[in-house]
């Protein structure tokens, strides 16, 4: 489903050179949970990103159902993303100007032919599934952050992609409630059949998942 | 989508932050409005033509200065004065007249409204100018039907007046109306013409509806002429029309011919074309200065506005970040900014049209309804640009990032 091939990320600044990543190559198959572990900097996010088409490789090549992204226009990339991926990150990103059902009915703006009427709907049924159908006029602000971090499930999961990205999306949570989160985000995977890829420094965590993925300075270790 | 901003503009917290960018933009365009009222109202008024030739005419202000107290012997020297200039070579005509000065902000209103044909006219709308006969020859006015005053006047026994075009619209609309009556100050007064508006006051006044009330001619004329010297202002003018255009040769000539032959009295004459100049120069200087205040009001705003949008912008990066990494494409952010800024200004301004709109009802700069209409919609057009403006740059910074660099900016 994703594959990686002899990816590199340098980050160039007028002093110096950062190789975030370097000669990544990976493939990851439809309905597969793979959990990214390493140390602090060592480029999880990175390769989170670069999947996620959210940065731009230096070198290498990403390819995702076979069809390979480099060199994508700004328009065609933006439609993949919301097609086929959903995003969960470790801070959550919720709007907090806006309120839970706006947040999360966020993707399906971004996409042709769904009205208004539908993507709250859709939203409804996104917050129903993590379980926050009681709160969706409420803001972020007001919640706690397991539930900061169901919203932003819910947002992920609303547009039904086939891959969903998780930047240590129980980071900021505790295990209690992190488990939780991995809860949901293996359903999904079981019950959906949704490729999820998770980055995390919990090991327990990353055990439940099918393939663990180490990092050790931008390079692939295992 | 539009409507979709909208409801989360309406919806979303940090309502204070919109309310001040609300207020500035209401203030400004109010603002923006009153300077355009003032500029369109001097632009809308050079439409009309002057109505008059000045070339060849003269304001004549004379001064009694003699010793005698003998009001009958002032009054037979005044007579002799005005017969001697209307017999001098190269005068065509010369007329006593009451009312606001040429080429000058005064005015004079009836007393009372004037009414006719069953409506009445507000006295403030109308400008009175008392006249005499040879002040139709001297302003070449151009007749639409009827006639200027004639000595023949002397033997009616009501009052002749003539009305210009405007002013007989107003109140008698295209009928015609030569031998009807109307009212001024409760006498009866008869319309033996309608001639060619004018705008005395000046190129950039509107032409105010005049009504012209004859002086009579003979024996019970009285000029009312100043003493000179003791500070009196001219209550009472002349216009005089020469027969060729004003030249200094002219005017020193006759000056010395009144100073020999009426020593009793001092006389000021200046050319119309002058007095039109100085009245060009006292106009073009407000507007100048109405100018320079406007673009100093428009960086003002531009400065403020981009400061706030940009920082506003700044703040909601990782916002930016968040929208791309769901689908937003880049094209899709801009459109978003632009069309929230958009929807702020007519939030904003729709009071503002609110408030224009009394003008022209209420009548509270005294204009006409087009320059009000004119000053609505190019204050309204201006701020609208002037928005675009300052979102488009910061949002186009905005979008230049990666979103994986945006979604770390908090």
């Amino acid at each position: 489903m994703i594959t990686l091939k002899n990816l590199e990320k340098v980050y160039q600044t007028d002093e110096i050179e950062t190789v975030a990543l370097n000669n990544i190559n990976l493939a990851i198959n439809k309905g597969e949970f793979v959990s990214v572990m390493g140390p602090s900097g060592c480029g999880k996010s990175t390769l989170l990103n670069m999947m996620g088409l959210l940065d731009i490789p230096t070198n290498g090549i990403v390819e995702i159902d076979e069809v390979e992204i480099n060199g994508w226009k700004d328009k065609k990339l933006a439609r993949f993303r919301n097609h086929k991926l959903g995003f969960i990150f470790q801070s959550f990103h919720l709007i907090n100007d806006l309120p839970v059902l706006d947040n999360v009915e966020l993707p399906l703006l971004y996409r042709n032919g769904v009205s208004g009427k539908e993507r709250k709907r859709r939203a409804q049924e996104a917050l129903g599934k993590v379980g926050l159908s009681a709160r969706t006029k409420h803001y972020p602000g007001q919640l706690s952050g397991g539930q900061k971090q169901r919203v932003a499930i819910a947002r992920a999961i609303v547009g039904q992609p086939d891959i969903i990205l998780a930047d240590e999306p129980t980071g900021n949570l505790d295990s209690k409630m992190g488990m939780e989160i991995m809860e949901i985000l293996e359903n999904l995977n079981k019950e959906e059949n949704t490729t999820v890829i998770m980055v995390t420094h919990d090991e327990k965590l990353a055990k439940r998942t099918n393939r663990i993925i180490h990092l050790f300075d931008g390079m692939q270790v295992n | 989508m539009t409507r979709y901003i909208l409801i989360n503009l309406l919806k979303r917290k940090q309502k204070q932050k919109r309310i001040t960018l609300l207020i500035e933009l209401f203030l400004s365009f109010l603002a923006f409005f009153f300077i355009f009222s003032l500029i369109v109202r001097e632009i809308n008024n050079t439409k009309y033509p002057l109505g008059f030739n000045y070339d060849k005419l003269y304001s004549f202000n004379p001064f009694y200065i003699g010793k005698s107290e003998d009001m009958d012997a002032n009054h037979i020297a005044q007579k002799e004065l005005i017969s001697s200039i209307q017999l001098y070579p190269g005068v065509e005509a010369i007329s006593n007249y009451n009312g606001s000065p040429f080429f000058s902000k005064g005015y004079l209103n009836p007393s009372q409204p004037v009414n006719g044909n069953g409506i009445s006219i507000p006295a403030k709308q109308i400008n009175l100018m008392h006249v005499q006969d040879g002040f139709g020859k001297a302003l070449d006015l151009k007749f639409i039907e009827g006639r200027w005053f004639t000595p023949q006047d002397n033997a009616s026994n009501i009052q002749p007046v003539v009305l210009t075009q405007n002013l007989k619209e107003m109140m008698f609309g295209n009928s015609s109306v030569i031998g009807n009556t109307i009212e001024l100050q409760g006498e009866k007064c008869k319309i033996v013409g309608v001639c060619n508006v004018i705008k005395h006051k000046g190129d950039y006044s509107y032409p105010e509806p005049t009504l012209f009330v004859r002086i009579a001619h003979g024996d019970n004329v009285q000029y009312k002429m100043p003493r000179g010297g003791n500070g009196s202002i001219v209550t009472s003018a002349f216009l005089l029309k020469s027969q060729i255009e004003t030249s200094a040769e002219f005017e020193s000539e006759l000056y010395q011919y009144l100073k020999t032959n009426h020593p009793d009295f001092q006389v000021l004459i200046t050319p119309m074309n002058e007095t039109r100049n100085k009245y060009i120069r006292s106009t073009i200087l407000p507007l100048v200065i109405t100018l320079l205040i406007i673009t100093a009001l428009f960086f003002n705003v531009l400065f403020g506005m981009f400061g706030v949008l940009w920082y506003n912008i700044s703040q909601r990066k990782s916002e930016i970040g968040l929208r791309m990494a769901v689908g937003a494409s880049k094209t899709a952010i801009y459109r978003q900014f632009i069309t929230e800024m958009l929807l702020l200004t007519t939030i904003a301004i729709v009071p503002g049209i609110v408030i224009a709109i009394q003008f022209p009802i209420l009548n509270i700069l005294n204009m006409e309804p087009i320059v009000y209409v004119v000053a609505i919609i190019s204050a309204a057009i201006l701020i609208y640009s002037l928005v675009v403006l300052c979102a488009l740059m910061p949002s186009s910074r905005a979008t230049k990032i990666q979103p994986a660099i945006a979604l770390h900016e908090e």
